[in-house]
């Protein structure tokens, strides 16, 4: 066996080690990849991190912008919500309105991409039209609806006291009201879903559908077992997209019913509005935000695991 | 590039920063300063002296015309400049506040209505008036306008607004369907009740009378005014209030008076159905005048059927029959011309200045007795202002030291119970509870 000086040993220690460091042109890519790194690291922390932190940091203070208060006050604001009837009213209804008007649009969007898939005379016209609803700004739809559904002036009370009737009341009713809610979220946002799923449409290979064709599949076959299962990654993150979309916006309801009757359509985007906004109550403000926030990121942890499950290539 | 014509990095430096230098310093010299004659050789400058006020887009050419009328730059050399304000009382607070923290103020003399003076008030934004006001001022006002103040204008007993609007909710009828049906004007509260069977056709829409109750402080109109009818006040949750909730609660389910669709429309859609013959009377703001007349509904209108009457009276006495809103001048604390701010509030409330105010537009229009000594008689905003104020029927309006919060208490809960949600005692006790936990905060 051969056995090395001590010093050759040493030589050969230090000769590794140097083995190990970076090299000149290494640590160069280093600096430069931290230089171009850190303005995005910044901002997403200026813009994001930090707002958060503090966000989390107020919700345990009685901040207050206009009576000047802002002391600790530990989890009184998390206690308050449990017994506001304003925050219990909505946290109820938010997940009614989030969960329902999802649902809602991704059927009505694949259902409406699969008309616009097919092939008939008029197909961009009716692909263009079909955005309208998007396009119109949320608080403008909101108000639109509140005419007509207006028990004078509105087509659709207008239409039911023609065939029943009857009048039809719809925004002193609780239920009717929240139905009325999530139809007109519906009609607003599933032509955008339609767009993206339509896009998800065209690139599902057609030697699938012809073969399956030749296996005697009809259309509702073709549908639910090549279409929807080469969309659904697709459906998953517009899913999702929707449900984190739908918790931040208050506009429609606003709009709409402005939470009522009672607190039967308020959402907690809107008592957010309210607190932070209209109160200038941070502190309260802040609580809700921090509630809303874990509902997003159970949305978004469920999501994802939803997305790893379903994710396809061909 | 030759050598000759080549800038050096240095050369370039130093170009540089003397113009950065230079423009750095223009930046700061005072916006509005002027270079006015030299004087040996040297320039000077003098400080023009300008204000800004905050109008509502309605009152633009308004307060425009009055400036002009009464000269007021060329008195004073004070040039003012007149902005518009947010619409709304959401978007106001907000640029108001972040102004205000910042320690500046978008304006310095703003017009503003009662839905954000206890805001404003407060949190210390507003500059104390006492000091400035003319003399004799308040001898001029009617003694419901100096009671409205003191509730609705004055904060640690200094005086923050001085109120040039001042407006009721008006009684209109139908005088051609009253007539016809010859039955009187209802002048209680029972005989509003009794109005349900003479007038209301649920199968062809038609209300004996309707509101704009939607949540979003138009509820918390009606609940006030029914309240101070009662005797009270809604945001003490008493009797009165209670008394209030249930009479609302029977004009629309029993007594079949008041369309309980009311609950989901705003003033415009109120004043749509009365326009399409759906109303025969109801409560409305005095702009509802100016747009029945307006030439839209030319082809509908005629005087008879924008009767206007007294508001009925209710257990509380006639003296709470109806209350007063009102818009009124005051200077934000951090203002960067407050003298000039005062000069200028100072001869805005004055009372020549508010008799010409008035002749410019119906927006100065209030109960001063020197306004109302000079309006035009045969007016109908005049006559009715006249005629309920001879009639002893406006009350201070209920007052809650944190008013927006409050009413939307008020208003999520009036709105359950009449919808059907809860209780009236539930009704009662969330709105207790909410409120004490508002004055514990």
């Amino acid at each position: 066996m051969q056995t090395l000086s001590p010093d050759r040993d040493a030589t050969a220690t230090r000769h590794r080690l140097l083995l190990q460091m970076p090299s000149k042109s290494t640590w160069r890519r280093y600096v430069l990849f931290l230089l171009l790194v850190s303005p995005a690291f910044a901002l997403r922390f200026a813009t994001a991190a930090y707002p958060l932190a503090q966000t989390v940091m107020y919700s345990f203070t009685n901040y207050n912008l206009l009576k000047g208060t802002n002391s600790n006050i530990g989890l009184r604001n998390y206690e308050r919500m449990t017994t506001n009837y304003g925050v219990e009213g909505a946290l109820s209804f938010t997940i009614i309105y989030v969960l329902a008007s999802t649902l809602l649009e991704l059927i009505v969007g694949l259902l409406i991409a699969q008309l616009l898939n097919a092939n008939f005379k008029g197909r961009t016209f009716a692909r263009t039209i079909n955005l309208i609803p998007w396009a119109i700004p949320t608080i403008v739809a909101g108000y639109a609806f509140r005419w007509f559904l207006d028990d004078q002036f509105g087509l659709l009370p207008n239409w039911y006291s023609s065939v029943t009737g009857d009048n039809l009341v719809i925004f002193i009713d609780p239920t009717l009201a929240r139905i009325a809610v999530i139809l007109v979220h519906v009609w607003k946002d599933a032509p955008f879903m339609a767009v993206v799923f339509l896009a998800g449409m065209q690139g599902v290979p057609l030697d699938l559908y012809e073969a399956a064709k030749m296996d005697g599949a009809n259309a509702l076959q073709r549908f639910v077992r090549i279409t929807l299962p080469l969309v659904m990654p697709l459906v998953i993150t517009m899913g999702l997209f929707r449900i984190v979309w739908s918790l931040s916006g208050f506009d429609l309801v606003y709009g709409l019913t402005s939470g009522g009757p009672g607190v039967a359509t308020s959402v907690l985007a809107l008592q957010i509005f309210r607190e932070g906004i209209l109160f200038f109550k941070f502190g309260f403000a802040s609580a809700i935000s921090v509630v809303l926030l874990l509902f997003v990121g159970i949305i978004g942890v469920v999501g994802l695991g939803l997305y790893r499950r379903v994710d396809v290539t061909y | 590039m030759s050598d000759s014509t080549r800038v050096s990095r240095r050369k370039f430096l130093k170009l540089a920063g003397t113009a950065a230098t230079g423009a750095a310093l223009a930046s700061v010299s005072p916006g509005i300063a002027s270079a006015s004659r030299p004087i040996l050789g040297v320039p000077h400058f003098h400080r023009q002296r300008s204000v800004r006020i905050a109008v509502g887009g309605w009152a633009q050419q308004n307060m425009l015309d009055l400036l002009d009328r009464t000269d007021f730059s060329g008195q004073t050399g004070i040039d003012v400049e007149i902005v518009l304000r947010a619409d709304t009382k959401e978007t106001e607070i907000t640029k108001i506040v972040g102004a205000v923290q910042a320690g500046t103020s978008p304006y310095d003399v703003i017009d503003f209505e009662d839905e954000l003076t206890t805001t404003l008030s407060r949190a210390n934004y507003m500059l104390g008036l006492d000091d400035i006001l003319p003399a004799g001022m308040w001898e001029d006002f009617s003694p419901e306008m100096v009671e409205y103040s003191k509730v609705w204008s004055t904060y640690n007993d200094e005086t923050f607004r001085v109120i040039h609007n001042w407006e009721m909710p008006i009684w209109w009828y139908r005088k051609d369907w009253f007539d016809e049906r010859g039955v009187a004007v209802p002048t209680t509260w029972e005989e509003v009740a009794a109005m349900g069977e003479v007038f209301t056709d649920q199968a062809n829409g038609v209300w004996a009378t309707e509101d704009g109750l939607i949540k979003g402080a138009f509820l918390n109109v009606y609940l006030a005014w029914i309240t101070l009818q009662a005797g009270g006040n809604p945001f003490d949750v008493g009797d009165e209030y209670r008394t209030a909730l249930q009479y609302i609660y029977d004009l629309m389910y029993t007594h079949n008076a008041l369309n309980p669709a009311s609950l989901q429309k705003d003033y415009n859609q109120q004043n749509g159905d009365y326009i399409a013959d759906k109303v025969a009377f109801m409560r409305q703001w005095p702009f509802f005048g100016d747009v029945a007349r307006s030439a839209d509904n030319a082809a509908w209108f005629s005087e008879d059927k924008v009767a206007i009457g007294l508001p009925p009276v209710g257990p509380g006495g006639v003296a709470g029959s109806t209350y007063p809103a009102a818009w009124g001048f005051g200077i934000i604390k951090t203002s960067p011309n407050l003298e000039e701010a005062k000069e200028l509030l100072s001869f805005l409330v004055a009372q020549e200045t508010a008799v010409e105010a008035m002749k410019v537009g119906f927006w100065f229009l209030n109960a001063r007795k020197s306004v109302l000594a000079e309006a035009p008689q045969d007016n109908w905003l005049v006559q009715q202002l006249k005629m309920y104020t001879d009639a002893g029927v406006i009350g201070v309006r209920p007052f809650h030291p944190s008013f927006v919060e409050a009413l939307t208490i008020l208003e999520d809960s009036a709105s359950a119970y009449l919808t059907n949600q809860m209780s009236l005692n539930d009704c009662l006790d969330q709105t207790r509870a909410q409120l004490r936990d508002l004055e514990e905060e």
